[in-house]
Protein backbone atom coordinates (compact mmCIF):
# COMPACT_ATOMS: atom_id res chain seq x y z
CA UNK A 1 0.00 0.00 0.00
CA UNK A 2 1.49 3.55 -0.23
CA UNK A 3 2.20 5.30 2.47
CA UNK A 4 3.17 3.92 5.74
CA UNK A 5 3.42 0.02 6.30
CA UNK A 6 0.20 -1.03 8.15
CA UNK A 7 1.29 -4.28 10.73
CA UNK A 8 -0.97 -6.45 12.57
CA UNK A 9 -0.31 -6.20 16.22
CA UNK A 10 -3.19 -7.62 17.88
CA UNK A 11 -6.40 -10.30 17.23
CA UNK A 12 -9.46 -11.15 18.93
CA UNK A 13 -12.25 -13.70 18.12
CA UNK A 14 -15.45 -15.03 18.79
CA UNK A 15 -16.76 -18.10 16.86
CA UNK A 16 -18.89 -20.89 16.56
CA UNK A 17 -15.85 -22.51 18.50
CA UNK A 18 -16.16 -20.04 21.35
CA UNK A 19 -14.42 -17.33 22.38
CA UNK A 20 -10.62 -16.59 21.79
CA UNK A 21 -8.33 -16.75 18.92
CA UNK A 22 -7.05 -20.05 20.11
CA UNK A 23 -10.46 -21.44 20.67
CA UNK A 24 -10.88 -20.55 16.57
CA UNK A 25 -7.30 -21.39 15.43
CA UNK A 26 -7.70 -24.83 17.17
CA UNK A 27 -11.20 -25.81 15.96
CA UNK A 28 -9.56 -24.73 12.34
CA UNK A 29 -6.38 -27.08 13.06
CA UNK A 30 -8.86 -30.09 14.51
CA UNK A 31 -11.06 -29.93 11.56
CA UNK A 32 -14.03 -29.76 13.59
CA UNK A 33 -17.08 -29.08 12.00
CA UNK A 34 -19.24 -25.83 13.99
CA UNK A 35 -22.37 -26.20 12.58
CA UNK A 36 -25.43 -27.95 13.55
CA UNK A 37 -28.88 -28.07 13.37
CA UNK A 38 -30.64 -24.49 14.70
CA UNK A 39 -34.14 -24.92 16.51
CA UNK A 40 -34.77 -21.68 15.82
CA UNK A 41 -34.40 -21.96 12.28
CA UNK A 42 -36.59 -25.17 12.38
CA UNK A 43 -39.31 -23.30 14.41
CA UNK A 44 -40.11 -21.41 11.23
CA UNK A 45 -42.82 -22.72 8.67
CA UNK A 46 -40.92 -22.70 5.21
CA UNK A 47 -37.04 -22.61 5.92
CA UNK A 48 -35.86 -25.96 4.51
CA UNK A 49 -32.39 -25.44 5.94
CA UNK A 50 -32.49 -26.34 9.36
CA UNK A 51 -28.67 -26.13 9.96
CA UNK A 52 -26.16 -23.01 11.62
CA UNK A 53 -23.02 -23.01 13.07
CA UNK A 54 -24.28 -20.68 16.16
CA UNK A 55 -21.76 -19.28 19.22
CA UNK A 56 -21.92 -21.07 22.06
CA UNK A 57 -23.39 -19.79 25.38
CA UNK A 58 -20.51 -17.30 26.27
CA UNK A 59 -19.46 -15.14 29.92
CA UNK A 60 -20.34 -11.68 28.99
CA UNK A 61 -20.32 -10.47 32.65
CA UNK A 62 -16.80 -9.46 32.24
CA UNK A 63 -18.45 -7.00 29.60
CA UNK A 64 -19.79 -4.25 32.57
CA UNK A 65 -23.49 -4.29 32.82
CA UNK A 66 -24.27 -0.47 32.04
CA UNK A 67 -21.97 -0.88 28.89
CA UNK A 68 -23.61 -4.05 28.10
CA UNK A 69 -27.27 -2.98 28.28
CA UNK A 70 -27.00 -1.01 24.60
CA UNK A 71 -25.66 -4.46 23.30
CA UNK A 72 -27.76 -6.93 21.43
CA UNK A 73 -25.30 -10.68 20.58
CA UNK A 74 -23.50 -8.70 17.97
CA UNK A 75 -21.56 -6.10 19.86
CA UNK A 76 -21.09 -8.62 22.97
CA UNK A 77 -18.91 -10.34 20.36
CA UNK A 78 -17.45 -7.94 18.65
CA UNK A 79 -16.57 -6.42 22.45
CA UNK A 80 -15.20 -9.38 23.42
CA UNK A 81 -13.13 -9.69 20.45
CA UNK A 82 -11.74 -6.32 20.39
CA UNK A 83 -11.18 -6.70 24.44
CA UNK A 84 -9.03 -9.66 23.45
CA UNK A 85 -7.48 -7.90 20.42
CA UNK A 86 -6.07 -4.68 22.89
CA UNK A 87 -4.74 -7.58 25.48
CA UNK A 88 -2.82 -9.29 22.90
CA UNK A 89 -1.41 -5.78 20.93
CA UNK A 90 -0.53 -4.46 24.41
CA UNK A 91 -1.59 -1.17 24.18
CA UNK A 92 -2.00 1.03 26.95
CA UNK A 93 -5.41 2.77 28.36
CA UNK A 94 -3.54 6.01 27.03
CA UNK A 95 -3.38 4.63 23.14
CA UNK A 96 -6.57 3.92 23.31
CA UNK A 97 -7.64 7.21 24.08
CA UNK A 98 -5.54 9.21 21.78
CA UNK A 99 -7.70 11.09 19.11
CA UNK A 100 -5.24 9.62 16.57
CA UNK A 101 -6.92 5.60 17.82
CA UNK A 102 -10.16 4.61 15.78
CA UNK A 103 -12.08 1.82 14.99
CA UNK A 104 -14.12 0.48 12.13
CA UNK A 105 -15.94 -2.14 12.47
CA UNK A 106 -19.50 -2.94 10.59
CA UNK A 107 -22.13 -5.95 10.58
CA UNK A 108 -24.75 -6.66 8.10
CA UNK A 109 -27.92 -4.69 9.98
CA UNK A 110 -28.82 -3.76 13.14
CA UNK A 111 -29.74 -6.37 15.43
CA UNK A 112 -32.36 -8.31 13.72
CA UNK A 113 -33.21 -10.83 17.36
CA UNK A 114 -33.95 -6.94 18.82
CA UNK A 115 -36.36 -5.95 15.87
CA UNK A 116 -37.53 -9.07 15.71
CA UNK A 117 -38.38 -8.49 19.49
CA UNK A 118 -39.74 -4.96 18.84
CA UNK A 119 -41.82 -5.64 16.28
CA UNK A 120 -43.49 -8.73 17.99
CA UNK A 121 -44.43 -6.92 20.42
CA UNK A 122 -45.82 -4.00 18.09
CA UNK A 123 -47.85 -6.14 15.71
CA UNK A 124 -49.73 -8.18 18.47
CA UNK A 125 -50.55 -5.47 21.15
CA UNK A 126 -50.33 -2.38 19.38
CA UNK A 127 -48.53 -1.02 21.85
CA UNK A 128 -44.76 0.02 22.94
CA UNK A 129 -45.58 -0.69 26.49
CA UNK A 130 -42.90 -3.12 26.87
CA UNK A 131 -40.11 -1.72 25.01
CA UNK A 132 -36.75 -0.60 27.18
CA UNK A 133 -35.27 2.62 26.83
CA UNK A 134 -31.78 1.06 25.44
CA UNK A 135 -33.61 -0.87 22.67
CA UNK A 136 -32.72 1.75 20.01
CA UNK A 137 -28.91 1.25 20.87
CA UNK A 138 -28.66 -2.11 19.93
CA UNK A 139 -30.85 -1.43 16.37
CA UNK A 140 -28.67 1.18 15.16
CA UNK A 141 -26.96 0.50 11.78
CA UNK A 142 -23.34 1.47 13.84
CA UNK A 143 -24.58 -0.27 17.09
CA UNK A 144 -21.52 -2.69 17.19
CA UNK A 145 -18.99 0.40 16.30
CA UNK A 146 -20.65 2.84 18.58
CA UNK A 147 -20.67 0.10 21.84
CA UNK A 148 -16.86 -1.17 21.15
CA UNK A 149 -15.75 2.48 21.56
CA UNK A 150 -18.11 2.80 24.71
CA UNK A 151 -16.67 0.10 26.21
CA UNK A 152 -12.75 0.48 25.37
CA UNK A 153 -12.82 4.58 25.34
CA UNK A 154 -11.95 5.47 22.02
CA UNK A 155 -12.07 8.63 21.13
CA UNK A 156 -10.89 8.74 17.22
CA UNK A 157 -12.48 8.06 14.40
CA UNK A 158 -15.41 5.54 14.65
CA UNK A 159 -16.65 4.18 11.66
CA UNK A 160 -19.53 1.15 10.41
CA UNK A 161 -19.47 0.40 6.68
CA UNK A 162 -21.69 -2.23 6.19
CA UNK A 163 -21.61 -4.52 3.13
CA UNK A 164 -23.35 -7.06 4.16
CA UNK A 165 -20.85 -10.08 3.77
CA UNK A 166 -17.96 -8.41 2.69
CA UNK A 167 -18.42 -6.20 5.98
CA UNK A 168 -15.30 -7.36 7.77
CA UNK A 169 -12.99 -7.46 5.48
CA UNK A 170 -13.71 -4.21 3.92
CA UNK A 171 -13.83 -2.64 7.43
CA UNK A 172 -10.07 -4.14 7.56
CA UNK A 173 -9.00 -2.48 3.98
CA UNK A 174 -10.68 0.84 5.36
CA UNK A 175 -8.69 0.93 8.53
CA UNK A 176 -5.17 -0.10 6.57
CA UNK A 177 -5.66 2.95 4.54
CA UNK A 178 -6.54 4.97 7.38
CA UNK A 179 -3.28 3.99 9.07
CA UNK A 180 -1.56 3.85 5.63
CA UNK A 181 -1.98 7.26 5.07
CA UNK A 182 -1.69 8.66 8.74
CA UNK A 183 -5.49 9.77 9.28
CA UNK A 184 -5.01 7.10 12.56
CA UNK A 185 -2.03 5.68 13.92
CA UNK A 186 -4.09 2.88 15.61
CA UNK A 187 -7.27 1.32 13.96
CA UNK A 188 -9.00 -1.33 15.89
CA UNK A 189 -10.83 -3.22 12.82
CA UNK A 190 -13.49 -5.92 12.04
CA UNK A 191 -17.06 -7.13 11.48
CA UNK A 192 -19.80 -8.82 13.78
CA UNK A 193 -22.50 -10.51 12.96
CA UNK A 194 -25.42 -12.49 15.27
CA UNK A 195 -27.65 -15.34 13.89
CA UNK A 196 -30.93 -14.57 13.24
CA UNK A 197 -33.44 -16.81 11.39
CA UNK A 198 -33.96 -14.72 8.79
CA UNK A 199 -30.46 -14.76 7.27
CA UNK A 200 -31.03 -18.51 6.80
CA UNK A 201 -34.43 -17.82 5.44
CA UNK A 202 -32.96 -15.01 3.31
CA UNK A 203 -30.48 -17.46 1.55
CA UNK A 204 -33.21 -19.73 1.17
CA UNK A 205 -35.81 -17.90 -0.62
CA UNK A 206 -33.09 -17.51 -3.18
CA UNK A 207 -32.05 -21.32 -3.35
CA UNK A 208 -28.69 -20.62 -1.70
CA UNK A 209 -29.24 -21.90 1.89
CA UNK A 210 -28.14 -25.78 2.02
CA UNK A 211 -31.22 -27.69 2.41
CA UNK A 212 -29.63 -31.22 2.01
CA UNK A 213 -28.04 -32.13 4.96
CA UNK A 214 -30.10 -31.28 7.67
CA UNK A 215 -29.26 -34.69 9.47
CA UNK A 216 -25.83 -34.42 8.87
CA UNK A 217 -25.39 -31.00 9.45
CA UNK A 218 -21.28 -31.56 9.91
CA UNK A 219 -21.25 -32.01 6.22
CA UNK A 220 -22.10 -29.07 5.05
CA UNK A 221 -21.40 -26.61 3.79
CA UNK A 222 -19.16 -28.20 1.13
CA UNK A 223 -17.55 -25.40 -0.49
CA UNK A 224 -16.27 -26.72 -3.95
CA UNK A 225 -17.53 -29.84 -3.72
CA UNK A 226 -19.61 -31.75 -6.37
CA UNK A 227 -21.97 -32.12 -3.96
CA UNK A 228 -22.03 -28.99 -2.51
CA UNK A 229 -25.90 -26.98 -1.80
CA UNK A 230 -25.60 -23.57 -0.50
CA UNK A 231 -24.85 -21.20 2.35
CA UNK A 232 -24.51 -22.01 6.12
CA UNK A 233 -25.44 -19.09 8.38
CA UNK A 234 -22.75 -18.35 11.24
CA UNK A 235 -22.07 -15.67 13.47
CA UNK A 236 -19.62 -14.19 15.56
CA UNK A 237 -16.55 -11.38 15.24
CA UNK A 238 -13.66 -11.17 14.40
CA UNK A 239 -11.51 -7.72 15.48
CA UNK A 240 -7.40 -6.82 14.29
CA UNK A 241 -5.42 -4.11 15.50
CA UNK A 242 -4.00 -2.78 13.07
CA UNK A 243 -0.59 0.34 13.39
CA UNK A 244 1.79 1.93 11.69
CA UNK A 245 5.35 -0.09 11.77
CA UNK A 246 6.39 3.04 13.11
CA UNK A 247 4.31 3.15 15.97
CA UNK A 248 4.31 -0.47 16.53
CA UNK A 249 8.44 -0.10 16.48
CA UNK A 250 8.08 2.68 18.60
CA UNK A 251 6.43 0.98 21.74
CA UNK A 252 8.37 -2.50 21.18
CA UNK A 253 5.09 -3.94 20.25
CA UNK A 254 4.85 -7.44 18.69
CA UNK A 255 4.12 -7.78 15.18
CA UNK A 256 1.51 -10.49 13.84
CA UNK A 257 1.58 -9.41 10.46
CA UNK A 258 1.11 -6.72 7.76
CA UNK A 259 -1.70 -5.73 5.71
CA UNK A 260 -0.09 -5.33 2.30
CA UNK A 261 -2.70 -4.70 0.11
CA UNK A 262 -5.83 -4.40 -0.02
CA UNK A 263 -8.82 -3.01 -2.79
CA UNK A 264 -12.76 -3.44 -3.43
CA UNK A 265 -14.27 -2.86 -6.53
CA UNK A 266 -18.46 -3.20 -7.60
CA UNK A 267 -19.96 -5.30 -9.95
CA UNK A 268 -22.45 -2.96 -11.08
CA UNK A 269 -24.29 -6.15 -13.49
CA UNK A 270 -25.99 -7.50 -10.47
CA UNK A 271 -26.58 -7.06 -7.04
CA UNK A 272 -27.74 -10.96 -6.43
CA UNK A 273 -24.84 -12.68 -9.40
CA UNK A 274 -21.04 -12.66 -8.91
CA UNK A 275 -19.19 -11.54 -11.49
CA UNK A 276 -16.10 -13.07 -12.07
CA UNK A 277 -14.30 -10.49 -14.60
CA UNK A 278 -14.55 -7.89 -11.41
CA UNK A 279 -13.54 -10.64 -8.67
CA UNK A 280 -10.48 -11.15 -11.20
CA UNK A 281 -10.15 -7.13 -11.46
CA UNK A 282 -10.34 -6.42 -8.14
CA UNK A 283 -7.74 -9.28 -6.95
CA UNK A 284 -5.52 -7.73 -9.61
CA UNK A 285 -5.96 -4.81 -7.89
CA UNK A 286 -5.05 -5.55 -4.15
CA UNK A 287 -1.99 -7.11 -5.35
CA UNK A 288 -1.17 -3.86 -7.16
CA UNK A 289 -1.51 -2.29 -4.02
CA UNK A 290 0.42 -4.36 -2.53
CA UNK A 291 3.61 -4.45 -5.37
CA UNK A 292 3.22 -8.30 -5.52
CA UNK A 293 3.60 -9.85 -8.38
CA UNK A 294 0.61 -12.73 -9.11
CA UNK A 295 3.26 -15.09 -8.76
CA UNK A 296 4.06 -14.72 -5.25
CA UNK A 297 0.70 -15.56 -3.90
CA UNK A 298 1.39 -18.70 -1.76
CA UNK A 299 -2.19 -19.30 -0.82
CA UNK A 300 -5.30 -18.26 -1.10
CA UNK A 301 -8.51 -17.68 1.57
CA UNK A 302 -11.64 -18.00 -0.81
CA UNK A 303 -14.53 -16.52 0.29
CA UNK A 304 -16.74 -19.45 -1.29
CA UNK A 305 -19.63 -19.89 0.50
CA UNK A 306 -20.77 -23.44 -1.54
CA UNK A 307 -23.00 -21.64 -3.98
CA UNK A 308 -22.59 -22.86 -7.58
CA UNK A 309 -22.90 -19.42 -8.77
CA UNK A 310 -20.10 -17.72 -5.87
CA UNK A 311 -17.64 -21.06 -5.68
CA UNK A 312 -17.14 -20.75 -9.77
CA UNK A 313 -16.96 -16.73 -9.98
CA UNK A 314 -14.25 -17.18 -7.64
CA UNK A 315 -12.93 -20.03 -9.30
CA UNK A 316 -12.62 -18.47 -13.05
CA UNK A 317 -11.33 -15.13 -10.98
CA UNK A 318 -8.86 -16.78 -8.99
CA UNK A 319 -7.89 -18.90 -12.11
CA UNK A 320 -7.60 -15.67 -14.07
CA UNK A 321 -5.55 -13.34 -11.88
CA UNK A 322 -3.13 -16.20 -10.70
CA UNK A 323 -2.90 -19.29 -12.36
CA UNK A 324 -4.20 -22.61 -10.54
CA UNK A 325 -1.00 -22.99 -8.66
CA UNK A 326 -1.21 -21.66 -5.83
CA UNK A 327 -3.41 -23.56 -2.84
CA UNK A 328 -6.77 -22.19 -2.25
CA UNK A 329 -9.32 -23.27 0.46
CA UNK A 330 -12.58 -21.53 1.94
CA UNK A 331 -13.23 -22.06 5.84
CA UNK A 332 -16.85 -21.89 5.21
CA UNK A 333 -16.64 -25.63 5.54
CA UNK A 334 -15.55 -25.72 9.40
CA UNK A 335 -18.15 -23.05 10.52
CA UNK A 336 -20.46 -21.74 8.34
CA UNK A 337 -20.86 -18.05 6.55
CA UNK A 338 -20.35 -15.76 9.76
CA UNK A 339 -21.77 -12.72 7.63
CA UNK A 340 -20.29 -9.65 8.17
CA UNK A 341 -17.29 -11.27 10.39
CA UNK A 342 -16.69 -13.89 8.01
CA UNK A 343 -13.63 -11.98 6.20
CA UNK A 344 -12.09 -10.62 9.37
CA UNK A 345 -12.51 -14.15 11.65
CA UNK A 346 -10.72 -15.49 7.90
CA UNK A 347 -8.16 -12.92 8.18
CA UNK A 348 -7.12 -14.00 11.42
CA UNK A 349 -7.29 -17.33 10.21
CA UNK A 350 -4.75 -16.35 7.58
CA UNK A 351 -2.08 -14.59 10.07
CA UNK A 352 -2.39 -17.82 11.99
CA UNK A 353 -1.60 -19.73 9.43
CA UNK A 354 1.34 -17.85 8.58
CA UNK A 355 2.64 -17.35 11.51
CA UNK A 356 2.06 -20.94 12.61
CA UNK A 357 3.18 -22.13 8.86
CA UNK A 358 0.26 -24.44 8.35
CA UNK A 359 -2.43 -24.52 6.04
CA UNK A 360 -5.98 -25.50 6.37
CA UNK A 361 -7.58 -26.95 3.61
CA UNK A 362 -11.38 -26.66 2.70
CA UNK A 363 -13.72 -29.29 4.99
CA UNK A 364 -16.32 -31.02 3.54
CA UNK A 365 -13.99 -30.93 0.04
CA UNK A 366 -14.21 -34.71 -1.09
CA UNK A 367 -14.82 -34.36 -5.12
CA UNK A 368 -14.14 -31.09 -6.24
CA UNK A 369 -16.77 -29.45 -8.91
CA UNK A 370 -15.14 -30.26 -12.40
CA UNK A 371 -15.07 -26.19 -13.26
CA UNK A 372 -12.82 -26.53 -10.21
CA UNK A 373 -10.86 -29.92 -10.75
CA UNK A 374 -8.00 -27.60 -12.70
CA UNK A 375 -7.09 -25.53 -9.32
CA UNK A 376 -5.11 -26.25 -6.22
CA UNK A 377 -7.69 -27.40 -3.55
CA UNK A 378 -5.83 -28.91 -0.85
CA UNK A 379 -7.92 -31.08 1.62
CA UNK A 380 -5.28 -31.48 4.30
CA UNK A 381 -4.23 -29.90 6.97
CA UNK A 382 -0.43 -28.93 5.41
CA UNK A 383 2.39 -27.30 7.15
CA UNK A 384 4.28 -24.91 4.60
CA UNK A 385 5.83 -21.48 4.75
CA UNK A 386 3.19 -19.30 4.06
CA UNK A 387 5.17 -15.60 2.99
CA UNK A 388 1.89 -13.89 1.01
CA UNK A 389 -1.96 -14.71 1.37
CA UNK A 390 -4.66 -13.63 -0.64
CA UNK A 391 -8.18 -13.06 1.74
CA UNK A 392 -11.38 -12.47 -0.71
CA UNK A 393 -14.57 -11.39 0.78
CA UNK A 394 -17.86 -10.56 -1.74
CA UNK A 395 -21.61 -9.61 -0.62
CA UNK A 396 -24.59 -9.55 -2.41
CA UNK A 397 -25.00 -5.75 -3.60
CA UNK A 398 -21.83 -6.23 -5.89
CA UNK A 399 -19.20 -5.45 -3.24
CA UNK A 400 -16.07 -7.32 -4.19
CA UNK A 401 -12.84 -6.91 -1.62
CA UNK A 402 -8.96 -8.53 -1.55
CA UNK A 403 -6.81 -8.01 0.86
CA UNK A 404 -3.03 -9.09 0.45
CA UNK A 405 -1.67 -10.22 4.02
CA UNK A 406 1.95 -10.89 4.34
CA UNK A 407 4.37 -12.96 7.33
CA UNK A 408 5.81 -9.93 9.47
CA UNK A 409 9.34 -8.74 7.72
CA UNK A 410 9.70 -5.10 10.35
CA UNK B 1 -40.97 -0.02 59.33
CA UNK B 2 -42.30 -3.28 57.86
CA UNK B 3 -43.56 -3.89 54.42
CA UNK B 4 -45.29 -6.11 52.19
CA UNK B 5 -43.36 -9.26 51.96
CA UNK B 6 -44.55 -10.23 48.95
CA UNK B 7 -43.41 -6.79 47.66
CA UNK B 8 -39.81 -6.85 48.78
CA UNK B 9 -39.14 -10.47 47.27
CA UNK B 10 -40.70 -9.57 44.01
CA UNK B 11 -38.91 -5.74 43.65
CA UNK B 12 -35.47 -7.71 44.90
CA UNK B 13 -35.72 -10.14 42.72
CA UNK B 14 -36.50 -7.98 39.61
CA UNK B 15 -33.52 -5.96 40.47
CA UNK B 16 -31.09 -8.60 41.05
CA UNK B 17 -32.39 -10.57 37.51
CA UNK B 18 -32.57 -7.18 35.67
CA UNK B 19 -29.88 -4.75 36.90
CA UNK B 20 -27.68 -7.68 38.03
CA UNK B 21 -27.64 -6.42 41.73
CA UNK B 22 -25.96 -8.28 44.21
CA UNK B 23 -28.86 -9.45 46.96
CA UNK B 24 -27.39 -8.14 50.10
CA UNK B 25 -27.24 -4.92 48.97
CA UNK B 26 -30.81 -4.41 48.79
CA UNK B 27 -31.28 -2.99 52.14
CA UNK B 28 -34.46 -0.54 52.37
CA UNK B 29 -32.33 2.50 53.40
CA UNK B 30 -30.82 2.08 50.25
CA UNK B 31 -30.88 4.65 47.74
CA UNK B 32 -31.48 3.48 44.18
CA UNK B 33 -29.19 6.17 42.78
CA UNK B 34 -26.36 6.84 45.02
CA UNK B 35 -26.05 3.51 46.71
CA UNK B 36 -27.08 0.83 44.26
CA UNK B 37 -25.98 2.56 40.92
CA UNK B 38 -28.68 3.27 38.62
CA UNK B 39 -29.13 5.86 36.44
CA UNK B 40 -32.22 7.79 34.30
CA UNK B 41 -32.22 4.78 31.81
CA UNK B 42 -32.12 1.89 34.32
CA UNK B 43 -34.91 3.84 36.91
CA UNK B 44 -36.89 3.87 33.65
CA UNK B 45 -36.57 0.07 32.79
CA UNK B 46 -37.05 -0.73 35.97
CA UNK B 47 -40.60 1.70 35.73
CA UNK B 48 -41.56 -0.95 33.36
CA UNK B 49 -40.79 -3.64 34.97
CA UNK B 50 -42.34 -3.19 38.17
CA UNK B 51 -45.75 -2.21 36.04
CA UNK B 52 -45.39 -5.57 34.57
CA UNK B 53 -44.76 -7.20 38.16
CA UNK B 54 -47.70 -6.02 39.87
CA UNK B 55 -50.00 -4.89 37.40
CA UNK B 56 -49.99 -1.34 38.33
CA UNK B 57 -49.01 1.94 36.55
CA UNK B 58 -46.53 3.84 37.50
CA UNK B 59 -44.90 5.46 33.95
CA UNK B 60 -47.58 8.14 34.82
CA UNK B 61 -47.47 8.01 38.46
CA UNK B 62 -46.63 11.51 40.24
CA UNK B 63 -45.48 10.50 43.33
CA UNK B 64 -42.70 7.62 41.60
CA UNK B 65 -40.36 11.09 41.37
CA UNK B 66 -40.08 11.21 45.09
CA UNK B 67 -38.92 7.83 45.38
CA UNK B 68 -35.16 7.99 46.56
CA UNK B 69 -34.82 4.34 48.55
CA UNK B 70 -36.00 1.00 48.48
CA UNK B 71 -38.07 1.41 51.46
CA UNK B 72 -40.24 4.70 49.01
CA UNK B 73 -40.47 2.14 45.87
CA UNK B 74 -42.11 -0.88 48.64
CA UNK B 75 -44.20 1.58 50.51
CA UNK B 76 -45.21 3.46 47.07
CA UNK B 77 -46.37 -0.05 45.57
CA UNK B 78 -48.22 -1.16 48.92
CA UNK B 79 -50.08 1.91 48.69
CA UNK B 80 -51.05 1.62 44.74
CA UNK B 81 -52.15 -1.69 44.79
CA UNK B 82 -54.72 -0.67 47.99
CA UNK B 83 -55.71 2.43 46.20
CA UNK B 84 -56.30 -0.07 43.16
CA UNK B 85 -58.05 -2.26 44.93
CA UNK B 86 -59.95 0.17 47.31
Amino acid sequence: MNGQRVMITGMGAVSPYGAGVDAFWQGLVRGASAVGREPAVEAIGGVRSKVAAVVPELDVRVIDRKKRRFMSNMSIYATLAAMEAVAQSGLAPEHIARRSTGLCLGSTLGSPCELEDFFRQWVQTNSIDNVKSTFFFKIMNHSCVANVAQSLGIRGRIIAPSAACATGALAIGMAAEMVATGQQEIVLCGGADEHHVAATAVFDIMNAASCRYNDTPEATPRPFDRDRDGVVCSEGAGMLVLESLEHARARGAQILGEILGFATLSSPGSLAHPDSGTIQECIEAALDSAKIPPGKVDYVNAHATATEHGDLAECAAVTGALGAAAPVSSLKGHFGHAMAASGSLESIACVKMISESTLIPTRNLHTPDAACQHMNLPVKVTGCSLQVVLKNSFALGGVNVALVIGRSSA
Amino acid sequence: MSFDQHIVQVVNASLVDEFEMEPEALKPEARLVTDLGMDSLDLMDMVLLLQNAFGVELREEKRIREVRTLADLYTLIGVIKQEMNA
